[in-house]
């Protein structure tokens, strides 16, 4: 029994105030980057129309591209880190009792209480080369010269490891506090061990969660440009950072256009692997 | 059989397993909190230069931060841009909540996904878009461009947050308002909303924090304003002094107080005991 | 004179009639029972005369006016709902307070009027309770007070008791009914509990498919059911097919199931086709040994189910069908018990043979 009722249409009424300023502050600027991307940029002038020279610069220059992979390689290995760092945690969030559960959650939920900057500079006064890490080394004469924490890929990843693990424990916890206990107690009662119990019970019944939390911090870690600018120096390179100078520094709008829907197309992909993965599962 | 199905339980539920969990987890956890713990720890060296432990205490980089004419600018622009978007996202974020909830059930899906897609849109391209916006209507480096902007990014979690509290919320205690002689505004406000305040709680909290520490898009959009967020990134880029720790633990006070206060307020408005 | 009318009261979602034309009209005071399975369409109706649905077509009257597009606050009806929609985040004043708030009352009028009603429901010492600090009982009460305070033309109540356990129920029953004659108030009450219906109603509307099937005293819906539908929702009952094969002036000779039976009609012509009804309680069964009656029909105990007051007989007739025996289990009355596969004899008395024609 569907029941269409036109009274419950009137309520759309209240989207459009917002839909009124997404459409300013959200599709107007994305159609206008899409436009932008089939621009001419000649000697400092834009010329609108339909070209694929910043496509075909952007595919051919061979750094364009390399850095785009770049950043692929990177979301991915953060999104494989959050993964291994936030599943036990989600399992330990469910396992313990509620008061036990509230205090992790607030542990795991705080640095989303402070902005990105500060826990990047959090890590600069950690890891630096004068930092607190090589300071203690130095002074307890383990080493004697600074090593190399950040300005590299790995104080990259573990800075922006730390920004998004919340955002990757919070979707499995969800997922595996809706996994009705009874199932591993029954799969434990018919004489399964613990780890088989987890391969076979826990986790494919986590998988939801899984998927959601990696799609999630992957699409936040493509887009990142203040972490590998400040822990990365100019050693780690990715695609944001390449837009930015793009337009701020060369002016160059259709060509850092491109560049912003190459992201989206790599993002649109990663939405669209989930959800079959997500359907492939259910079915 | 008893026996054996109790033995095997008891192996599911042993020790190891769960220790083993327990001390990853700490590790995590610690991992999470331990570098806001440090910084905050540093940030009261008294020396002119940063180091753990710091071998003298004091407050001295707090009074130069809190006495300094660019961190006052900065920490009021941010706060200026937060106090306006917070309100406004919730209302906004609130009504597509409500119109979502209680529109047809049919499109609905494909509407609230329209409606939250700002949020998995990468700020960096969301920055590009609104910068070549505000350019040709001339607003760029003003609060008519940062507002708007930042609450493109605030009002879906508003929608999220809220609408989760609305989804739980039993349409008959409104209902019963109704029969009872209240009009449809007037239900809304006397039951409805204290009862989702936790939804809107949160979605006040997520407004003000992401506002407030909003960077990218800020930085497209600003070319002299700084701030909070602008104003740390470029000191930050030319040297990493003690009092980048400093307002960096400051800016945690403040985002930590408000977040306390609103709940607490919430609790008040709440009426105290929900239940479920 | 505030009566409550139905005139050709439909909804419609689609092609789909969840209510259709419905006529029903409530005397003041009246205690009606909107009974069906679900689906019927007896929320779908309870809820028009609330307000909350908008009627396709037909009118409703309260008090002499057409409600239709008056919208849910301007009625003056009492709304109990199944949850009982207490407001959690206030107390049992407040919220019994809630709907003289709203009518804007002077401050001293409201509390008059609350305390006295919080008296007639006896929850006065609970009154600064909040709602989930009270069982389920007191929270029905206090849903009940809420609606009763602003003096409704007409009290609608959605499945109250639904979230009680038997014991409250059977209590929490008498005392709303109570309530409601002291009260004299005109009330609308929706269930698909028959046992409720049965002890509560003045009338019963028994709903199916968005139409009414029967409207009529619990009496009258159980022993004369209109069709097989309300003979087969209230009650156990034994429905078979039969015809008439032999009528001699008011004496109908009928046929069913290999079984040939004399009853009394006024109405059976010879070969109708029809049903009828035998209620459990009226078929009695004899131990084998006893001296038989020539109508009486010989069978056996197929199963047996004790249920205290009654035991429930399931009984294969010789050459005719299993037929389904409630017998009481009263010590002092006639007591007889009977073992599984006994061999007993059936007395299937005229009276207790109902055509529905």
């Amino acid at each position: 029994m569907e029941k269409i009722d036109n009274n419950k249409i009137s309520s759309w009424w209240l989207l459009v105030p917002t839909s009124f300023l997404y459409i300013i502050t959200f599709f107007i600027p994305l159609i206008t980057l899409l436009v932008m991307s089939f621009s001419r940029f000649e000697s400092s002038v834009t010329t609108v129309g339909f070209y694929l020279d910043n496509y075909e610069k952007i595919l051919t220059d061979g750094i364009t591209l390399k850095i785009f992979f770049q950043t692929v390689e990177l979301s991915l290995m953060i999104t494989l880190f959050c993964l291994l760092l936030g599943y036990p945690v989600a399992m330990l969030m469910r396992r313990v009792g509620p008061k036990a559960r509230l205090w992790i959650l607030l542990l795991v939920v705080s640095p989303l209480l402070t902005s990105i900057i500060v826990r990047n500079v959090a890590w600069v006064l950690i890891l630096g080369r004068s930092g607190m890490i090589n300071d203690l080394l130095i002074s307890w004469g383990l080493i004697s010269k600074p090593l190399p924490l950040m300005y590299n890929a790995f104080g990259v990843v573990l800075a922006v490891v730390h920004v998004y693990l919340s955002f990757m424990v919070l979707p499995l916890f969800a997922a595996l506090s809706s996994i009705n206990n009874s199932l591993e107690e029954a799969a434990a009662s018919l004489g399964a061990k613990p780890l088989s119990i987890f391969f076979n019970v826990t986790l494919p019944l986590s998988l939801p969660g899984i998927m959601a939390g990696c799609t999630l911090v992957f699409i936040l870690s493509m887009g990142v440009y203040l972490t590998p600018v400040i822990m990365g120096g100019n050693f780690v390179v990715t695609l944001p950072m390449l837009i930015e100078d793009a337009v701020r520094n060369r002016y160059n709008w259709p060509e850092a256009s491109a560049m912003a829907l190459l992201l989206l197309v790599a993002i649109g992909i990663m939405i669209v692997i989930s959800s079959s993965i997500q359907k492939w599962v259910k079915s | 059989m008893g026996k054996k199905l109790m033995s095997n339980l008891e192996g599911y539920r042993s020790l190891w397993p769960r220790r083993i969990l327990v001390i990853f987890s700490s590790l995590v956890l610690f991992f999470l909190t331990a570098p806001l713990v440090i910084l905050i720890i540093q940030s009261f060296t008294n020396e002119s230069y940063l180091s753990f432990p710091p071998p003298t205490y004091g407050t001295r980089w707090y009074t130069e931060v809190i006495y300094s004419e660019d961190w006052q600018n900065a920490t009021f622009l941010s706060l200026t841009i937060a106090i306006i978007v917070t309100p406004l996202s919730l209302v906004l974020g609130t009504l597509v909540a409500f119109g979502l909830e209680r529109g047809p059930k049919k499109g609905k899906q494909t509407i609230q996904a329209i409606m939250i897609s700002p949020m998995v849109l990468p700020h960096i391209v969301l920055g590009l878009g609104l910068f070549k916006i505000a350019l040709q209507f001339n607003i760029s480096d003003s609060l008519w461009a940062f507002v708007p902007a930042h609450l493109t990014i605030t009002i879906p979690f508003v929608i999220v947050t809220v609408g989760a509290s609305l989804q739980t919320f039993n349409i008959s205690l409104e209902e019963a308002a109704r029969s009872l002689g209240a009009s449809k505004f007037w239900a809304v406000w006397y039951i409805t909303l204290p009862i989702i305040s936790p939804g809107l709680i949160a979605g006040a909290i997520f407004s003000f924090i992401i506002s407030f520490d909003e960077f990218i898009i800020t930085f497209f959009l600003a070319t002299f304003q700084r701030t909070l967020p602008l104003e740390m990134f470029s000191t930050l880029m030319y040297q990493v002094k003690p009092s980048i720790a400093a307002v960096s633990a400051l800016t945690l006070a403040i985002t930590a107080i408000l977040t306390v206060v609103l709940m607490f307020r919430g609790q008040v408005v709440g009426g105290g005991k929900i239940i479920k | 004179m505030s009566n409550i009318q139905l005139k050709n009261l439909t909804k419609k979602y689609g092609s789909f009639n969840a209510v259709d034309s419905i006529n029903l009209s409530i005397k003041n005071g009246e205690f009606v029972t909107l009974l069906g399975p679900s689906g019927c369409g007896k929320t779908t109706t309870l809820r028009m005369v609330a307000g909350f649905i908008k009627p396709t077509s037909g009118d409703l009257i309260i008090g002499g006016s057409n409600m239709v597009g008056v919208p849910p606050q301007n009625r003056k009806v009492g709304l109990v709902f199944q949850n009982y929609a207490l407001f959690p985040h206030m107390s049992v004043r407040k919220n019994v307070a809630f709907g003289l708030k709203m009518k804007k009352m002077q401050q001293s009028l409201i509390a008059e009027k609350v305390n006295k009603i919080l008296e007639t429901v006896q929850l006065q010492e609970l009154s600064e309770r909040m709602p989930s600090e009270l069982s389920g009982g007191q929270q029905q009460r206090v849903a009940l007070a809420r609606a009763l305070v602003i003096e409704p033309e007409v009290l609608l109540l959605d499945e109250p008791f639904g979230a009680l356990d038997k014991n409250l129920r059977d209590h929490m029953r008498i005392e709303l009914r109570d309530l409601q004659r002291k009260l004299n108030i005109s009330t609308i009450f929706v269930t698909h509990d028959q046992d409720e219906a049965l002890s509560m109603s003045d009338r019963i509307v028994v709903m199916e498919n968005g139409k009414i099937c029967q409207i009529g005293s619990p009496s009258e819906i159980y022993e004369n059911p209109a069709s097989v539908f309300v003979a087969g929702f209230l009650g156990l009952s034994n429905i078979f097919s039969a015809v008439c094969t032999k009528i001699i002036r008011a004496k109908k000779t009928i046929e069913f199931e290999g079984l040939t039976i004399e009853i009394e009609s006024e109405k059976l012509n010879k070969s109708d086709k029809i049903s009828i009804m035998i209620r459990p309680e009226n078929i009695q069964i004899y131990k084998k040994k006893n001296d038989s009656k020539k109508e009486d029909f010989l069978g056996f105990i197929k199963s047996k189910i004790y249920l205290g007051s009654t035991i429930q007989y399931q009984v294969k007739i010789k050459d005719g069908p299993v037929i389904l025996i409630n017998a009481n289990n009263s010590k002092i009355l006639n007591y007889q018990d009977f073992d599984t596969n006994e061999e007993v004899r059936v007395h299937l008395s005229k009276n207790a043979i109902y055509p529905i024609i």
